[in-house]
């Protein structure tokens, strides 16, 4: 019994220690995380539109000074699309002079598997900037192929909707990474739910 | 075997082939068969193995006295899985960068029997300095095993080598080598010839 006690109080002072070490590094990290994170969101708008001076925040609820507009509010619309549902953030593409250039907006999709963060930029004239995967758990060699400019790169200057094709693409059309249909499809949907979102966007505003 | 003790160089030497952790101990086939589709990751992923198995090899070792035998496993448990939530709260804090390149694997490590069996089988009953050495190992084995398993895939599924191609254009790559069969294909040829090599090797002593 006595064995069985102090057994169980030293498993117990192990699980304590770890927990308060835990605690303290989450503390003294945190602050730090959040920096990093924010940093390469801001290096992903940055590249998903390049041509922009600045962003300023319209739709992100983890922005405080935009922390009651909701999507809904933006479209002044009470029934959203359901394909609205991957949009994250929105941020508009401002030129020098704060002239509105586009929209970047960061989404997180399904692709082979789920949490498929993407950044993608629309011009004001509907043609896409760019389009950055971020972080994801695509298949490694096969979908993890997304996030290499080679395949970002492909969206540039094209414009929705887009297709996916398995070879020759045309204008309007994405070549399928090769054993990867289901990923290239799912940043593609993404692209032309983006593009639409914008224009309903914009359409409204009219 | 208890000769190990004392000479360092063996200690390391040992998990490189007699006891390499994946094509010997069989360990750590699932992240080995999820993450050798390129080169590039079994250096990702082995070093960042490496990095939790050199540390949690020397919590184990230092605690090996106060843990008792019975609750040993939960004892590890406990121990490997905050060492690797400090690592990867620390990397996304302070290096981004090998956070975007090795943070993919670290998760999987906590899942990784080497780590377990490796304090089971040697932290748990060597000095620190062994323990320590035995991690580096098993670690470097265990890099050399991914990258010789991943490269063999990303070659002939993919035409590359470390992302640089190989053949030009007209290589028709062997798409099935980086999909879940090409990976039991590979480390199943591969665990048959080392099997075969170490066989060789261990005749050979017997002979002298």
């Amino acid at each position: 019994m006595k064995n069985i006690i102090s057994m169980a109080l030293k498993l117990f002072v192990i699980v304590v220690v770890a927990a308060i070490a835990l605690g303290a590094v989450n503390y003294v990290t945190e602050g730090p995380i959040a920096e990093q994170r924010e940093a390469a969101a801001t290096e992903a708008r940055l590249t998903a539109f390049p041509e922009a001076a600045s962003f300023e925040a319209v739709y992100d609820p983890g922005n405080d000074a935009v922390k009651d507009v909701t999507l809904e509010s933006l479209l002044g619309t009470d029934e959203l699309l359901k394909d609205y549902a991957i949009i994250k953030t929105v941020y508009k593409a401002l030129d020098e002079s704060g002239n509105e250039l586009g929209i970047t907006a960061g989404v997180v999709t399904k692709g082979f598997n789920s949490g498929l963060n993407i950044t993608i930029g629309v011009g004001i004239d509907g043609a896409i900037h760019g389009v950055v995967v971020g972080d994801h758990s695509e298949t490694a060699g096969l979908g993890a192929k997304a996030a290499e400019p080679e395949y970002e790169g492909q969206y540039v200057g094209k414009k929705s909707p887009l297709d996916v094709v398995k070879s020759s693409p045309g204008d309007s059309d994405i070549q399928a990474i090769a054993g990867a249909t289901i990923t290239s499809r799912a940043v593609t949907n993404a692209v032309n739910t983006v593009s639409e979102f914008y224009a309903a966007l914009t359409g409204g505003a009219k | 075997m208890n000769k190990k003790k004392t000479r360092p160089l063996a200690i390391l030497k040992n998990g490189l082939l007699d006891e390499n952790p994946t094509f010997r101990l069989l360990l750590g086939m699932c992240p080995t068969l999820a993450i050798t589709t390129a080169a590039i990751n079994g250096i990702g992923m082995g070093l960042a193995a490496t990095f939790v198995l050199v540390g949690s090899n020397v919590f184990v070792s230092l605690l090996r006295n106060f843990i008792p035998p019975k609750v040993r496993i939960p004892a590890f448990v406990v121990i490997i899985a905050a060492f690797v939530t400090i690592v990867q709260l620390v990397l996304k804090a302070y290096v981004p960068a090998l956070d975007k390149a090795l943070g993919l694997f670290i998760p999987l490590i906590v899942v990784n029997c080497i780590i377990i069996a490796r304090s089971e089988a040697f932290a748990y009953k060597n000095s620190v300095g062994a323990s320590f050495l035995d991690g580096i190992g098993i670690g470097i084995g265990f890099t050399i095993a991914l990258v010789l398993v991943a490269s063999i895939r990303e070659i002939l599924g993919n035409g590359t080598i470390f992302g640089a191609s190989l053949f030009g254009e007209n290589f028709a790559p062997a798409l099935g080598m980086v999909m879940p069969a090409g990976g039991f294909i590979t480390l199943g040829l591969l665990i048959g010839l080392i099997n075969k090599v170490v066989s060789v090797r261990q005749k050979k002593k017997g002979a002298h």
